[in-house]
């Protein structure tokens, strides 16, 4: 990525499309689980390699595409328990289900939200434990959130309906988002789309 | 032992006897030699008190007879050790072949078994069986069980030994055992549950610390650290503050068998005393009872401290046992001739749980060489289609047969040769990427692995540090979905099944690798009959035919061209998958 600027407005929903390695390696950087370079990522003004990781994920939420599940309950997984917590009652947590098309999930299931979800989620089927992912981002309170390829398990029909309430929950928000993705449904959505492989925005909204 | 409610069974306390008597009578010539030398060793350290005896009353006598006896002493001390030690090593290779038996036995048994048989059951049980109550019956048949045997012949012989001296000596000897019983039934009672709840606090904590090692990242991300700290911090708290019960129980109970002991040691000197003084017993045979006694609180203690351990060994050993017993099928008689692979499904349906159907009266054929496409929202049953007609679920309802046969008639050697599927959940081998090809065709060379996989449109095992060398799976190096994915398709292609079901098995993958392992799914399926779920619809495009599933039934089903005309639930998912294309 070279010499190559993309910079995400505050409040924002931007698209990156990039091949796999080049995807990986941004959401890793963005994640600070790689040490970033002078003027390689800059952060409301600040360069971040001048920020601690820390200081780096307190702005944004960038779990890696295989984020993993905790053994517990799906209510469990939800309770996004770090410094960044989101406070909130059940009306927090319905509205992040909402968005994320947890609740579908969550009705089908005999025990509802108090579910286990197995040893890493493995009780789950793979688009169910994307649905709790997503859940579990909107929750962070983080003011940007980065997430990588977020619904390769589920099926059109439904990613189309996550995408764009997904996109409303956090537009009500005020928060920034950045997909790194493939999907046409998610891109869709989206007020810009960046093409990393071809160097240049490609739509602006 | 009851297998209706789907769990593995559990052997009763007489099959586990018989099981464990055949498994130590394999050899019974070497069974018997080695009770035979022990007994003979514990015999020869038990003539010490007598000896020692009869030294003291030698004393009184002219004709002496000390010396040789202090020799004979010697010589029964180092016979008993030399004779104790060869009985042990015999004991040892004896129970040490018996539990390999044992784990080869119930290994071979669970493989044979149907994998929808295994994961009614839950795989963490048998997992945990054919680990940790291997290691539990390992470590007791090591440890625990030559203590216990040794123990308890040496009180048996002791106890002969004062009983022949004088019949009196022995009933004083044996007021320290209510006792004792007491304080036996007391540990017991109390240790049970404490030793269960500390192995359970320990099952948490490292489940806990093993989701926070592999989740890092994601904890990191979340930067919920401090809570999984404190989460961890509070799990080994909770296995300290049952450590320290069990010790605590633990030294209540030799407490009460020291006093038990005190009592008895009184009881048998006081006894000896009397006697001696009024009825002529000699000064020696008093001595030699008392040693005889003090000569107990060892084997006595390590009775009654080895029972809970042999009381788990047991426990284990009916779980283990209870594998063994499982059914398995017998060798088929005749290789079979390959399948044409028509599969036919009729009226089946399936529901996981009751009130929720999963599968609704799905009636379906598929000619061989036919290749399907399954799409439909998660959830509307298309992997239990899947695994229906690969015979890995057996519905509730109705019939699935390959080449007009149900699949429950096929020898399941048979059946899985014919019928390849690659799940969702797929899994790596620990070792070389070759040995985990080499599974699935044992004779292939390196250009012809590497040909393979050239020829599934990707050659990314070149890439690797080590080529084929290279070692994957737990500790190996990391693959990414993509190429896991991949391996999983390489080693279909390898197979001759002439059915292959295909979950999902390209998921996990961007754009770019998914071209590359539709590459490979298109290879694969050539000349064979294929079932390929997948949500992205290039697969229906690519197929013969394509049934839409919605709610557990086939709502539609033809060739991609005719759905797509239509406006249905066909049309809605390629409309939303191609979002210019509406």
């Amino acid at each position: 990525m070279a010499g190559r600027r993309i910079a995400v407005a505050s409040g924002a929903i931007v698209g990156i499309r990039a091949d796999d390695a080049t995807a990986t390696a941004l959401c890793d950087l963005l994640g600070a689980r790689r040490a970033p370079l002078r003027g390689e990522l800059v952060l409301n003004g600040h360069d971040a390699s001048m920020l601690s990781a820390d200081a780096v994920r307190r702005m944004l939420f960038a779990p890696p595409h295989e984020a993993v599940l905790f053994s517990g309950s799906i209510r469990d997984n939800l309770h996004v328990d770090g410094r960044g917590a989101v406070e909130g009652g059940d009306a927090a947590v319905m509205a992040a289900m909402l968005a994320s098309g947890l609740d579908e999930v969550v009705a089908r299931l005999p025990a509802g939200l108090d579910e286990a979800v197995g040893d890493n989620g493995r009780r789950l089927s793979g688009g169910q434990r994307q649905r709790v992912l997503m859940a579990r981002a909107l929750r962070t309170g983080q003011a940007v959130l980065v997430l990588h390829e977020p619904t390769t398990a589920i099926d059109p029909v439904t990613e189309a309906h996550i995408a764009r309430s997904a996109a409303a929950y956090l537009r009500a928000r005020g928060r920034t988002a950045v997909l790194i993705t493939a999907s046409p449904a998610l891109l869709g959505v989206c007020d810009e789309v960046v093409s990393v492989a071809a160097l240049r925005p490609e739509a602006r909204a | 032992m009851t297998a209706t409610d789907g769990r593995l069974p559990i052997a009763t306390s007489a099959q586990t006897m018989r099981g464990v008597g055949a498994l130590l009578l394999a050899r019974p010539l070497v069974t018997v030699a080695t009770v035979g030398i022990l007994g003979l060793g514990v015999l020869a350290s038990v003539t010490a008190p007598w000896i020692v005896g009869a030294m003291i009353d030698s004393f009184g006598r002219a004709d002496g007879g000390f010396w040789p006896l202090a020799a004979l002493l010697v010589a029964a001390l180092v016979a008993s050790a030399v004779v104790t030690w060869g009985g042990r090593v015999l004991l040892a290779g004896t129970v040490q072949r018996a539990v390999r038996q044992l784990r080869e036995t119930a290994f071979a048994t669970a493989l044979a078994q149907s994998s929808h048989r295994l994961e009614a059951a839950g795989t963490g049980d048998l997992v945990s069986r054919l680990s940790g109550d291997i290691r539990a019956v390992g470590d007791v048949v090591s440890t625990a069980l030559p203590a216990f045997i040794t123990a308890l012949m040496t009180t048996v012989l002791s106890l002969a030994g004062l009983g022949l001296l004088d019949y009196r000596l022995a009933a004083a000897a044996l007021v320290a055992s209510p006792l004792q019983y007491l304080a036996l039934r007391s540990f017991l009672r109390r240790s049970g549950p404490v030793y269960r709840a500390h192995r359970s606090a320990q099952a948490v904590r490292g489940q806990r610390l093993i989701e926070t090692v592999r989740g890092a990242d994601t904890v990191r991300a979340l930067r919920s650290e401090r809570a999984r700290l404190d989460d961890l911090a509070s799990a080994s708290r909770t296995v300290i503050d049952l450590e320290l019960r069990a010790t605590h129980v633990r030294n209540t109970f030799y407490g009460r068998l020291n006093a038990a002991e005190l009592l008895g040691l009184s009881a048998v000197l006081v006894t000896g005393f009397l006697l001696v003084r009024f009825d002529g017993l000699s000064l020696g045979a008093a001595t030699a009872a008392a040693l005889y006694f003090v000569g107990l609180f060892d084997p006595i203690g390590t009775l009654l401290g080895t029972v809970d351990d042999l009381q788990d060994a047991g426990a284990s050993l009916a779980r283990l046992i209870g594998i063994t017993r499982m059914p398995t099928a017998a060798e088929p008689v005749a290789p079979s001739a390959r399948a044409s692979g028509r599969i036919e499904l009729r009226g089946v349906s399936h529901s996981y749980r009751p009130h929720r159907t999963d599968l609704v009266d799905v009636t379906l054929t598929i000619e061989p060489g036919e290749r399907v496409a399954v799409v439909g929202a998660s959830g509307a049953g298309k992997s239990t289609l899947a695994k229906i007609a690969a015979g890995l679920l057996i519905p509730d309802s109705g019939t699935a047969a390959l080449d007009g046969r149900a699949l429950g008639d096929w020898h399941p050697r048979h059946l899985r040769s014919s019928i390849a599927m690659i799940s969702q959940e797929l899994h790596v081998f620990s070792g070389t990427i070759r040995d985990d090809l080499r599974l699935f065709a044992p004779a292939a060379t390196d250009e012809q692995l590497t040909a393979l996989i050239a020829d599934l449109g990707d050659e990314w095992t070149r890439s690797l540090p080590g080529g084929l060398d290279t070692l994957v799976g737990a500790g190996g190096y990391e693959l990414t979905p993509a190429q896991t994915q991949h391996l999983a398709l390489a080693r279909l292609a390898l197979t001759d099944a002439p059915v292959v079901i295909l979950d999902e098995a390209t998921a996990e993958a961007g754009s770019d690798d998914g071209e590359r392992l539709d590459c490979a799914v298109e290879r694969i399926v050539r000349g064979r009959t294929s079932i390929v779920i997948a949500h992205r619809l290039s697969h229906a495009v690519r197929a013969d035919r394509v049934l839409v599933m919605d709610g557990g039934r086939i709502v539609q089903d033809g060739p991609h061209a005719q759905l797509v005309a239509v406006d249905g639930p066909y049309s809605r998912l390629w409309k939303a998958h191609r979002p210019d294309a509406g």
